[in-house]
């Protein structure tokens, strides 16, 4: 197949606004893919409707996504939208959907900023309509300007304190935070605290949330034995507070959160090189410094190489857009040392939170045999622990005895869960334990739609676009 | 129960969710239309019934509804169009 | 501690355990060693038929021990799901063979002809038209002109048939052990020695059942066995309503409610990727012979490999210079999972394999 473009840009968040506008500087062709109706990923979300400002609650950091995005829409920057990437095949061809059909196109290189979701948290009675992640009452209120009074929060990270900060000062009623970060983190954390002083803005940012959070509703530190109530919906959430009392409080809209990892469907699935992170407790795309994964000419760029947080995902963006800009001559690597010093800035925050909200795999695990662990399947943790029990050699064979992960999501959500559960049974590393074969079609496609497949050219765009 | 603030969208949309005439907003996703309607049970399922949305972007697949022709769509992902045809999704229903 | 057993088998896929079942519920001390999670593993690729008809149409004694085995079927099934408290989902009351145009629908009723004349009547099957290929599979296309009907077959879950083999195994007081590849096997005359990269274990007699693997290995106790890797590709729908009353080789309906449509044949080598335009040459296949297919979304694809001999039959052998050792390819783990389980167990324990599998000895492929 011919190469139609130069650079293929697979998501729209941050990275890929900035790997996309670099390129686009540089003089290269370029192509966005993205899921959503709207450039802006999950931390830019709805930018395009909250132009106007009048959402003060979003915050100044929401708001700067403003200005990229009015630049990456004056460019003209050649942007698919509403189109999923399903596949990226060994010769390096993109498969798309797009319009209820599929096509193939191929390009000199593809950079993937898938970014990254939310862990699961599988504490009893997460499955019950009511419950949600984080990230959803976070996505509810920037897109809808819609949330919920009357709820409660439950784990840690700083997404959590952003929202809550956000819903409070939306003007929605939060009745408690429930907050699982651990004491002992805080001494770990101190290290890797002086480093993460370059970006003291950021930090005093994180302490004046949770000031504002403190003073305007009830949090209770250190909670554990977290279990939801209700039988057909949730119904309200008993602990055991950091003073062994329990505790148990009424409520029909439960949040949970416990931190975020990378989006490795895609790069898992196009056969790029993962390693295991004990550190950010998820698997990495093992990348070089400018980005590239172990397929060349494939790079990842932002969150769903590892979290960075929003500026390290423009930064990487820049660095790998350059990168390609000097393989395809348009540029020299002196442009590059302003941006590497930006890099290490933007980076070195991230390791003091890593460790300050390092998980508790006590809330990956579930403490009940009989909670869900696979959602999609319906897969319990007895039934997870039963199939160990017969001796199986990893998450694969795992899979075909109990049906964990062979769901819709793809074992997204239960997949850690899983390979925590035989690593401490099978007494391994995490990484010895590895993770499913993840396999294409990464994102559901019809029969009809994977039937239409055509190669994309230029002159057969109005089919498809 | 979900509620949405004022802002600058208004145009409200009508469309059906069981049969029930439900209102969303300009843009707004069936998710969260439905979800401000106080509608939490979305998918069947055997254990608790029913599930509801749980991550709201793409990844859970926990919000699976019937729209219109469609079978068996995340709801979190598509826009409320006029007299859109929603209805739970359960595999019972769910044929060739 | 010396690891000494009846029987080592090399290889924890359909056909390892279903040997390894046998042999144990005859009171043999067994250890099965089975590779890695990340190496290529057939049997979770199987599509799950237990298939007779059209197979060994140019090779009897195939077509026999096909039948064979689908006969046991039955009650080999119901033994393992009481053992076990495992639902395989089986379902044998026939299955169908689609045909699209009129030359497949010709070389199908030749093919089956041909059986049918080798089995003196005891293989039966139905040649039907579209109208009558409805009835038995609504829903139908039309441009299907027809296809064939067999109550000879049916299909099961293969990866519930791999847990229900491997959990009676252990309930029989198998030994299994993963993430062991096997180095080196030595063998003294009466007693067979397998070294492994971390350990090594003993045994009196030796059967091979690796897959691909089987191609080194053999040559250890002084066999052959010339297998290459064919790639199948299949694809998985989500979840729908009971809806499929018989399995065809194109599509089946699981026991959860997913169709799963398969299957290519590719010989490209040791290579599992996914290939875009083939899955998309089975989408429109399967939209031909079920249109209403087209709406349902695919949850998942696999691909996997076949074990494959250069006439595509199994390969049964026994050792002369090793005497004990025995080495065993295939494709149909699971048709031949009865047969295995108790036929060839019994053979390999009687130190003979019987004489109805004599034609299936790699020196079929020696003679000039």
């Amino acid at each position: 197949m011919k190469d139609i473009f130069d650079i293929i840009v697979i998501g729209s968040g941050p990275a890929g606004i900035s790997t996309s506008l670099t390129a686009y500087e540089l003089g290269l062709n370029v192509l966005v893919i993205d899921e959503q109706s709207q450039v802006g990923g999950q931390i830019y979300k709805s930018i395009a409707e909250n132009l106007d400002g009048n959402k003060g609650f979003l915050g100044k950091d929401y708001l700067k996504g403003k200005h990229l995005y009015e630049r990456f829409i004056s460019s003209g920057i050649e942007h698919w939208s509403e189109t999923s990437v399903w596949q990226i095949t060994e010769n390096k061809e993109v498969c798309f959907k797009r319009n209820g059909l599929t096509g193939i196109i191929k390009s000199k290189f593809i950079v993937i900023c898938g970014g990254a979701y939310e862990r699961a948290m599988p504490i009893t009675g997460w499955t019950l309509p009511g419950v949600m992640s984080v990230g959803a009452a976070q996505t509810l209120l920037k897109s809808f300007s819609v949330g919920a009074d009357n709820c409660v929060f439950v784990g840690c990270g700083p997404l959590l304190y952003l929202t809550v900060y956000q819903y409070l000062k939306a003007g929605f009623k939060v009745k408690a935070v429930l907050d699982t970060s651990r004491l002992k983190q805080l001494y770990f954390s101190i290290p890797y605290f002086f480093p993460a002083l370059i970006n003291f803005n950021l930090l005093w940012q994180g302490l004046r949330w949770i000031k504002y959070i403190s003073k305007h509703t009830k949090v209770y530190k250190r909670v554990k034995n977290l279990s939801i109530l209700g039988k057909e919906k949730a119904q309200g959430i008993e602990i055991t507070l950091s003073n062994e009392e329990s505790l148990k409080i009424d409520t029909q809209n439960i949040f949970l959160h416990q931190g975020i990892i990378p989006n490795t469907n895609l790069t898992m699935a196009t056969g790029i090189k993962h390693h295991w992170s004990q550190f950010q407790y998820c698997w990495h795309p093992t990348l070089s410094l400018t980005g590239e994964s172990s397929i060349n000419g494939i790079y990842v760029a932002g969150d769903n190489g590892a979290i960075g947080g929003v500026n390290a995902s423009l930064t990487s963006g820049r660095i790998v857009a350059l990168d390609i800009g000097k393989k395809l001559k348009k540029t020299t690597s002196f442009s590059k040392l302003f941006v590497w010093l930006q890099f290490l800035k933007d980076k070195s925050l991230q390791p003091f939170l890593d460790i300050l909200f390092q998980l508790d795999t006590k809330f990956l695990v579930p403490n009940n045999n009989n909670e869900i662990v696979c959602r999609c399947e319906n897969v319990n943790k007895s039934e997870i622990e039963n199939s160990i029990k017969l001796g199986i050699s990893g998450l694969n064979q795992l899979k075909s005895y109990c049906r964990a992960g062979m769901g819709n999501c793809q074992g997204r959500l239960c997949g850690l869960t899983v390979q925590t559960i035989i690593a401490l049974r099978q007494n391994k590393n995490l990484d010895e334990v590895g993770y499913f074969r993840l396999r294409p079609p990464t994102k559901p496609i019809t029969i009809k739609e994977l039937s239409s497949l055509e190669e994309y050219s230029m002159d057969k765009k109005q089919n498809i676009l | 129960m979900f509620r949405k603030l004022k802002d600058s969208r208004k145009k409200e949309i009508v469309f059906f969710f069981e049969g029930k005439k439900l209102t969303a907003f300009d843009g707004e996703t069936i998710a969260s239309a439905l979800l401000r309607s106080g509608e939490i049970f979305f998918r069947e399922s055997k254990i608790n019934n029913y599930r509801g949305p749980y991550c709201m972007i793409g990844i859970c697949f926990e919000c699976l509804l019937d729209v219109d022709e469609m079978q068996s769509v995340q709801s979190c992902q598509v826009t409320v169009k006029n007299n859109m045809q929603v209805k739970r999704h359960k595999v019972s229903n769910f044929s060739l | 501690m010396i690891k000494s057993y009846d029987y080592i088998i090399v290889g924890g896929g359909l056909i390892g355990f279903s040997i390894g079942y046998g042999l144990s519920r005859l009171g043999r001390k067994c250890l099965i060693l089975d590779a890695h999670n990340n190496s290529i593993k057939a049997a979770r690729g199987n599509f799950g038929l237990i298939w007779v008809q059209g197979k060994g149409a140019d090779f009897p004694s195939y077509a026999d021990w096909t039948l064979r085995s689908s006969e046991l079927w039955t009650d080999f099934c119901k033994e393992l799901e009481d053992e076990s408290k495992i639902n395989l989902g089986i379902q044998k009351d026939g299955g169908i063979e689609v045909c699209l145009n009129e030359e497949e629908y010709n070389d199908r009723k030749h093919k089956l002809d041909l059986l049918r004349s080798h089995q003196n009547g005891k293989f039966e099957y139905q040649m039907l038209d579209n109208k009558d290929l409805s009835k038995l599979m609504p829903g139908l296309g039309s441009e299907v002109i027809g296809g064939s009907f067999s109550s000879h077959d049916g299909h099961v879950n293969p990866l519930y048939l791999t847990k229900s083999l491997h959990s009676g195994f252990l309930k029989n007081n198998g030994t299994f052990i993963y993430d062991e590849e096997v180095s080196e096997i030595e063998s003294s005359g009466t007693s067979f020695s397998i070294k492994t990269k971390i350990d090594r274990y003993y045994s009196s007699k030796l059967i091979l059942s690796a897959g691909l693997g089987n191609k080194h290995l053999a040559p250890m106790v002084g066999l052959e066995q010339s297998v290459k890797p064919i790639k199948g590709q299949i694809l998985v729908t989500q979840k729908l309503d009971k809806h499929l009353k018989y399995p065809s080789t194109l599509l089946r309906q699981t026991q959860e409610g997913s169709i799963m449509i398969g299957d290519s044949y590719e010989d490209i080598g040791e290579n599992i990727s996914t290939d875009p335009k083939i899955i998309s040459k089975i989408a429109k296949r399967a939209i031909k012979i079920l249109p209403k297919l087209e709406s349902k979304q695919i949850v998942r694809s696999w691909s996997a490999l076949r074990v494959m001999s250069p006439d595509g039959y199994p390969i049964y052998d026994q050792s002369e210079t090793h005497p004990g050792a025995f080495a065993i390819s295939c494709h149909s783990g699971v048709t031949l999972a009865a047969a295995h389980a108790n036929d060839l167990s019994k053979y390999i324990d009687d130190g003979r394999l019987g004489n109805e599998l004599i034609p299936f000895s790699q020196s079929r492929f020696n003679v000039s």
